[in-house]
């Protein structure tokens, strides 16, 4: 198992926002979370590398526990080495050029030396079509463009998961799908990628499995092909707009 | 002719030389250490350390709404009286410039950093940058951008109310002017050197902020396309 999660809580205040999530994540696979907005999701993700302190469970990454109380910041930079994330708004830093937001991570982080990290930066841009861009800074650029950079920028440090935060979400429609595109060229090369999204298409081709939640809870976990077209339970029956026939609600 | 006086400043010309250099001293020293004072108050301000965030508050309104004439006097002559210190007015003048300057540039500083958009915070993180790397590639450079245009106009703010600093007696510019149009009054009093030496004045306080400020437009027209 490549991420493990045990009974994870979290609340802000008194407000309980994930409640007892349990989650087995394999290596090289990719793993959709859908659900409304607010049941939770950003936040399952958002504890995964850190930014959001548990109160109570486990997350491990093979078999190291990775949420022990009271680790400092270097403990979590280690771990954000490892665990990439891309987030809905554009975070590319907008005094930077594309090359410098791509190799900073690299140089400052892992300490590679330039000439590295610059070979890696220009392979990469090469490979979303990006080559042209590489000197550009992020106003210059179309939302999807500086998503496939952010992209590109989490690939550059060689992670082993990548955690994706609805990176769709902003965009227009056009530019969705070449996003998403990169998203699915990720695919098949070991890396292990988490992506909270509402694009129900792109989940169905491309996730192995399908982690639908709703209220703080994890609902249903099942394949795609389960999910949309025999989900097991009322939420997510409701979510798809499908028929509630009595069967389900014995 | 005769009686504008322009002869006498000719005369103490080196003099008031003597006197805009500490003006200029005075000023960019000031500023100097405001600078590198105001971006350390700026990132402490942000701290969200109660106490601390009490007491700066405090200071920062302290000098915001209490005119600097009033510090140099009570720095002036408290440090001499309730502490028995030889107090040298170019070092207070200094002092009293600095604390001002800085917190002016530190609230600047501090403003500008809780309206970076929290994701810029969160991406450096998630990048795997430190707290400190997070300040030094990420937020403070984007702060020194953006503050440029305001902390070049505060120079010029800063070299003109300097002109307070004639009255607790130091040799600045509008101190050494005084003392010429006094010497030349005693001599000729029908002299019209009070008119000629403040219009020389003007134009001297003019020449030092005017290129300043058109610094302070320039940048500010770069930083804005950014």
């Amino acid at each position: 198992m490549h991420l493990t999660i045990r009974n994870l809580k979290k609340s802000f205040h008194s407000n309980v926002v994930l409640d007892d999530i349990n989650l087995d994540i394999k290596q090289g696979e990719v793993t959709v979370i859908m659900g409304r907005s607010g049941c939770g999701k950003s936040t399952l993700l958002r504890c995964m590398n850190g930014l959001e302190q548990i109160d109570a469970g486990e997350i491990y990454l093979h078999d190291t526990l990775i949420t022990k109380r009271g680790s400092n910041d270097a403990h979590w930079v280690d771990i954000r080495k490892r665990i990439g994330m891309v987030s809905q708004s554009y975070d590319l830093f907008p005094h930077m050029n594309v090359l410098k937001n791509m190799i900073l991570g690299p140089m400052k982080v892992e300490k590679r030396s330039k000439k590295e990290a610059v070979q890696d930066a220009v392979r990469l841009l090469e490979r979303v079509g990006l080559s042209d861009k590489i000197t550009a800074y992020p106003r210059e650029l179309s939302g999807g463009q500086k998503q496939r950079v952010a992209i590109c920028r989490a690939l550059c440090m060689h992670p082993e998961i990548i955690l994706f935060d609805e990176v769709t979400a902003a965009l227009d429609p056009a530019m969705v799908r070449e996003v998403l595109d990169v998203i699915r060229s990720l695919q098949n090369q070991g890396l292990t990628l988490i992506v909270v999204t509402h694009e129900m298409e792109f989940a169905e081709k491309v996730a192995d499995q399908i982690v639908f939640m709703d209220n703080g809870k994890i609902v249903e976990i099942s394949t795609p092909r389960q999910f949309f077209y025999s989900p097991q339970t009322v939420e997510a029956r409701r979510f798809l707009n499908l028929p509630i026939d009595d069967a389900i609600l014995k | 002719m005769q009686n504008s006086g322009v002869d006498a400043i000719i005369r103490a010309f080196p003099r008031l030389l003597n006197g805009l250099e500490m003006t200029v001293q005075i000023a960019a020293i000031s500023f100097i250490l405001s600078v590198l004072f105001g971006f350390l108050l700026g990132v402490l301000m942000n701290l969200r350390y109660k106490p601390l965030t009490i007491v700066l508050r405090l200071l920062l309104d302290a000098f915001r709404l209490i005119h600097p004439i009033i510090w140099l006097f009570v720095l002036f002559y408290g440090l001499s009286y309730v502490f028995h210190l030889s107090t040298d007015g170019y070092v207070i003048s200094i002092i009293v410039f600095t604390l001002w300057g800085s917190f002016e540039i530190g609230d600047l500083v501090r403003g500008y950093i809780s309206s970076l958009p929290r994701h810029q915070f969160e991406s450096s993180l998630a990048l795997g940058l430190n707290r400190r790397q997070m300040y030094a590639y990420i937020l403070l450079p984007q702060i020194v951008i953006r503050t440029t245009p305001s902390i070049v106009n505060l120079a010029t703010r800063l070299i003109k109310t300097t002109s307070l600093v004639s009255l607790i007696g130091v040799q600045d510019m509008l101190k050494i002017s005084q003392s010429i149009i006094q010497v030349t009054y005693y001599n000729n009093p029908t002299s019209m050197i009070s008119f000629t030496m403040y219009l020389l004045l003007l134009l001297l306080y003019f020449m030092i902020c005017f290129p300043l400020s058109l610094l302070s437009t320039f940048i500010e027209k770069k930083v804005s396309s950014l």
